[in-house]
């Protein structure tokens, strides 16, 4: 037994190691966020603040409505996608798992189809906007991203796994496909289902790119396009600013908020999640591995 | 058949929460939109409740997107701007504002998608560049509808127009603002004073540095300056006539012939170019007037906002020593201008309201323009919301009133500048003063060219490219050395086919306008 | 088992006739529950697919998307004659081979690690504390990184010229990116990868390790005769459905994390980044969605490729 400590520390070694450059970027960014701007950018980030400057946070919930209310849409989105899409996907993977569904093979063609062809950018915009009238709604954060296909198969492959007997013998007893579905594939594949939620989770939880296409009303915008729009915000100005210094433009400038500023947003719309997530991650990993056991 | 039954119940109990869940979305979108979007909407409302009698026509509404931040309480802003609107035009305005930061990327959308809109925001070369999209298509050429406005052109001097044109056709409208440029010292007034420095007499770039050298000998915690030398420096006379892509040629010169300066020798013997620039920005660097760290400085407002620096080089214009007051905190400053002010082919492109090509009302979109660029009340109240509620006048200028939800303050975006009103910290009389700098500024003998950039979009990306990679290069140890590597890499990612270009529709320009 | 055979095939043949007329009544119900996905996967996929016809037509608002002129393959010769088609295609498969390499290798190293571990407290902290670089998105991630690359205060640059070395400008020098790029994405992504294969281990039998030790296995051949061979399924799937998408890049770590800066383009433009670009800077759609054409078809033939090897290997993870 001794002679199995030595190896046990160099594999903790490693591991914390790991973990400690997991969490760096973040330290540096919340002592970034408690910096003085022109300490900032006097002596550069570091892992620990020289003097500890509030001025950032302070800014921040001096008018946290915009934060707050950011908080609100993503959580409402993340929950409406994960609970509505977890339930439509399933139901349709569960057809696809049937054998006695006459039309699976279609529908699976029907499916796996739009994961090689999309139409692209302009004509889902032209779409989503004119026709369907989604913009700047929270629908349109919601409906287009309820079904992932992946997802659906994955899930259908889990029910096709699940003992044949016991479809058979609910059949016998009587028992609708209805039934059935919610009574016993339904229980039975919470595994697969923990897993496309958590998936589906951080996913919509660090969706960025449909506030930037289909949102303009700020009271709607989720937290990770309210940290890309600002961002893009100070690149756009410093670019404008740019052409001032260089006598092509004459584009008076905003003020342009500093970097601990910028980094405070990050730590307040990031922050807490770091905290919550890791706590469901375990259930998660829970169902991954009864999912293996069932595999 | 009992189970059965459960199930149904379940789904429909699933179902009717869903409807809730959704309903209850649906519901507080329209609260939301209803803020910014939906204020035609509104004002319709409004003005149903209260008919009009001579109102012959049903009021159109006009769609115009532009930049800025978000208004929290924008509404109450908007029905009074349209009912005004109402009764003095008898037209509606739907004002729609987009973050900077994505102006350019949702504009871009809303173009291509054909989304239906009347008016924009457009620029040159920042946001929603101006030669891209006229060459979409997605402009309307305004020549033929400009003689129906001839207030909006009275008011505008005629240069403005003519810079707007490109391809034969004006597409926008520049909003009038500064047009000239003109480079000089900012110097920090305190210092000034005690240093007895003759700032008037700055006639070229070395000229301030006395000043330098009495900062860096008593304030040695300070920045002499953060005035590295520009093309605008070497050229204070304009004996060099700007045109596109870094290319100047020399002016009375019968040939045109442009060049960028790229090769050592003629940019020392010239005095332009990135050669002679950076040599002047070593020596400086080196007599220790600029920044230590300067190669690798990359954003200065943190220093700037603390005072740290003695003088600066900038763009100089009236009432500019109160803005830089603002900016840096709150010492007083005093500002000679070096350069000529000179007005350059496309200096009105920076910023410019267009006409959506798809428009289904121009001449609405057109009347509105004229409206908020001869109208003070309209514009004012865009810019700053309503007297008493968003701002109060304090001595003919504006003072904020906190909390109210509104201060949008984009006169420069949306119409004629020298119509709003001033702020507490501009000086009485700045635009008038402006308007006839304006108007006498020296302008370029290309006037009206516009240069397409459709033929060299690689070349000018790549170019752009090793600028980037060579930034600051005359800072390095081996700046020779880094010097000859950026001039071959320079040739090497096509700046010889640049120049052609421009050379090549500079010659078509001048053979058809000279 | 044999026993439930036998009382399956006594109790079916009465009830075949009652199985063929539900037949319907089953396949009405499954319909219905499929109903909602098939709804939402033709109004978000399909609809939008008309719009392909833009690849092959040169787009003019004022014509609209169907009244534009057509102009045959023109945007794709646009496309593959500039030499931007080479570079997006050669960085979007390498950085993708690479990735798929490194993590692959990764993410099974640290689940043996953990695997490894006696204290089940101490994996739970490990796995708890690696996956948190998952949780954060590829916006966040690049404030992260921009705080250590920042050219002038960043941590990297510090470092260095604590070290004595020079300050590199990070966000102009393409050379360093494929490396930056990669590492940023380890360390998003390990932390979670490794949970598949961490779920997976668990689940051997401990009678093979005590086997082994008794025969006086060493923990190399351990890995090699019981390890890989029982992850090898796994490994297998993971990477297939990887390289299926092998001509997909992910547009946040390209887009974000380089701050879309154009000095690097010559290292980090993916096909993803350019189709964007194409669109919303450039304003070409025609170019935009010819890329995005080409990029469906070759994901086609490869998701096709992949999806009968995976038939060969495990039907049940066959798409169909």
């Amino acid at each position: 037994m001794r002679k199995r400590q030595k190896p046990q520390f160099f594999l903790h070694s490693t591991a914390i190691l790991y973990a400690i450059a997991c969490i760096i970027p973040f330290l540096i960014v919340i002592a970034a966020s408690l910096t003085h701007p022109l300490e900032l950018s006097e002596k550069g980030y570091r892992l620990w603040p020289l003097k500890v400057d509030l001025s950032a946070y302070r800014t921040i919930f001096e008018n946290p409505d915009t934060i707050l209310r950011s908080y609100g849409v993503t959580i409402i989105v993340t929950l409406a996608t994960v609970l509505f899409g977890l339930m439509f996907m399933s139901m349709a993977a569960y057809a696809l798992a049937r054998k006695n569904c006459s039309f699976r093979r279609p529908l699976s063609f029907f499916f796996f189809f739009t994961m090689l062809f999309s139409g692209g950018l302009v004509p889902t915009y032209i779409w989503i906007t004119q026709f369907l009238k989604l913009q700047d709604t929270y629908w349109v954060m919601i409906l287009p991203s309820l079904i992932n296909v992946f997802h659906v198969f994955m899930i259908r492959t889990f029910f096709q796994r699940l003992p044949p007997s016991l479809y058979e013998s609910a059949k016998m007893d009587g028992a609708t496909e209805f039934v059935i579905y919610f009574k016993i594939a339904l229980p039975l594949s919470l595994p697969v289902l923990a897993t496309v939620a958590f998936f589906n989770t951080m996913g919509k939880w660090n969706d960025w790119s449909t506030g930037l296409y289909y949102l303009n009303d700020a009271s709607l915008y989720p937290l990770q396009y309210l940290l890309y729009q600002i961002q893009k915000s100070i690149q756009t100005l410093l670019i404008a600013m740019n052409f001032t210094t260089t006598g092509m433009g004459a584009i008076p400038i905003e003020d342009i908020p500093g970097e601990n500023l910028l980094m405070a947003m990050v730590v307040v719309a990031s922050g807490p999640m770091l905290i919550v997530f890791p706590f469901f991650q375990k259930y998660f990993v829970k169902g991954l591995t009864l999912g293996a056991v069932k595999g | 058949m009992n189970r059965t039954k459960k199930t149904f119940s379940m789904i429909t109990v699933i179902l009717l929460a869903f409807a809730v869940v959704f309903t209850g979305c649906a519901r507080s979108t329209d609260t939301g939109t209803s803020t910014t979007t939906s204020a035609p909407a509104a004002t319709t409302k409004t003005a149903d409740a209260t008919p009009e009698p001579d109102v012959l026509k049903d009021p159109v509404t006009v769609i115009w997107y532009n930049g800025g931040s978000d208004q929290p309480n924008a509404k109450p802003v908007n029905d009074k701007l349209n009912e005004i609107l109402l009764k003095k035009h008898n037209i509606q305005l739907d004002f729609r504002i987009i973050d900077w930061g994505t102006y350019d990327e949702k504009m871009n959308l809303i173009i291509s998608s054909g989304e239906d809109y009347d008016l924009c925001f457009t620029t040159q070369a920042w946001v929603n560049k101006y030669p891209v999209q006229v060459g979409k298509g997605a402009f309307l050429a305004l020549d033929d509808f400009l003689p129906n406005y001839p207030v909006l052109a009275a008011a505008l001097p005629e240069f403005l127009f003519e810079q707007a044109r490109t391809e034969g056709k004006i597409y926008a409208v520049p909003n009038y603002q500064i047009t000239y440029s003109q480079w000089g010292f900012l110097f920090r007034k305190d210092l000034v004073d005690e240093s007895g420095f003759d700032y008037m007499n700055v006639k070229s770039y070395w000229d301030a540095e006395p000043f330098w050298k009495f900062v860096q000998d008593n304030y040695p915690n300070l920045y002499p300056t953060n005035a590295v030398f520009y093309d605008a420096f070497a050229n204070v006379n304009h004996d060099y006539i700007p045109v596109e892509q870094s290319t100047y040629f020399k002016k009375g010169d019968p040939t045109y012939k442009l060049s960028m300066f790229i090769d050592k020798e003629e940019s020392m013997t010239t005095g332009m170019g990135a050669y002679y620039a950076g040599i002047q920005n070593r020596t400086m660097w080196e007599k220790g007037y600029l920044r230590k760290d300067i190669a690798t400085v990359q954003d200065e407002t943190a220093d700037d906002a603390a005072g740290k620096f003695a003088s600066i080089a900038g763009v100089i214009k009236p009432g500019g020593e109160a803005e830089r007051k603002k900016k840096s905190a709150n010492y007083d400053w005093v500002q000679v201008g070096v350069e000529i002010p000179f007005t350059t082919s496309v200096a009105s492109r920076s910023a410019m309201t267009a006409v959506n090509a798809l428009s289904k009302h121009p001449e609405e979109a057109l009347r509105m323009l004229e409206i908020m660029n001869t109208d003070p009340e309209i514009f004012n109240m865009l810019n700053f919301g309503v007297e008493g509620v968003n701002y109060k006048l304090d001595n003919g200028k504006v003072a904020l009133i906190d909390e109210s939800g509104y201060f949008y303050n984009m006169a420069w975006a949306v119409g004629n500048q020298f119509n709003a009103l001033l702020m507490a910290n501009q000086e009485d009389g700045i635009w008038e003063a402006t308007d006839k700098l304006n108007r006498e500024a020296e302008i370029t003998p290309i006037n009206g060219f516009s240069f397409s950039n459709a033929n060299i979009t690689t070349e000018m990306a790549n170019v752009a490219a090793v600028t980037k990679e060579f930034e600051k290069w005359e800072y390095e140890d081996d700046y020779e050395e880094r010097f000859a590597q950026y001039a071959t890499k320079l040739k090497a990612a096509g700046a010889d086919t640049i120049v052609a270009e421009v050379q090549s529709q500079l010659d078509a320009w001048v053979a058809a306008n000279k | 088992m044999a026993v439930n055979l036998l009382v399956e095939k006594i109790e079916r043949k009465p009830k075949v006739t009652k199985l063929m007329s539900s037949k319907k009544l089953d396949n009405i119900q499954l319909l219905l529950l499929a109903l909602p996905a098939i709804v939402l996967v033709f109004v978000f996929a399909y609809v939008p697919m008309a719009g392909i016809v833009l690849a092959f037509k040169q787009f003019r608002v004022s014509l609209g998307v169907f009244g534009s002129p057509w102009v045959g393959l023109k945007n794709f010769e646009f496309y593959f004659k500039s030499a931007d088609a080479w570079r997006t295609i050669r960085n979007t498969l390498g950085m993708n081979f690479l990735m798929i390499a490194v993590h692959l290798v990764f993410n099974i190293a640290f689940a043996l690690l953990c695997f490894n571990l006696r204290s089940k407290h101490a994996i739970k902290v490990y796995q708890t504390v690696t996956i948190v670089p998952s949780f954060l998105s590829w916006v966040v991630v690049g404030y992260l990184v921009y705080a250590l690359l920042k050219p002038a205060g960043g941590i990297m640059n510090q470092m260095i010229e604590l070290l004595g070395g020079d300050p590199v400008k990070w966000y102009s020098v393409p050379n360093k990116w494929p490396i930056i790029l990669l590492l940023t994405s380890l360390w998003h992504g390990v932390g979670s990868g490794s949970l598949f294969y961490f779920a997976s281990l668990v689940t051997i039998e401990k009678d093979y390790f005590e086997a082994a030790s008794l025969d006086g296995a060493t923990k190399w051949q351990e890995l090699r005769y019981i390890i890989l061979p029982f992850l090898m399924p796994l490994i297998v799937i993971l990477q297939i459905l990887a390289i299926g998408n092998i001509f997909r890049a992910d547009f946040g770590l390209f887009f974000n994390v380089t701050r879309d800066s154009g000095a690097l383009y010559p290292t980090t433009d993916v096909i993803d980044t350019y189709i964007f670009r194409a669109l919303i800077s450039l304003g070409n759609i025609g170019m935009s969605a010819a890329v995005g054409v080409f990029q469906s078809i070759v994901g086609f033939v490869l998701i096709l490729t992949t999806n009968y090897i995976v038939n060969k290997i495990e039907p049940d993870n066959a798409f169909f």
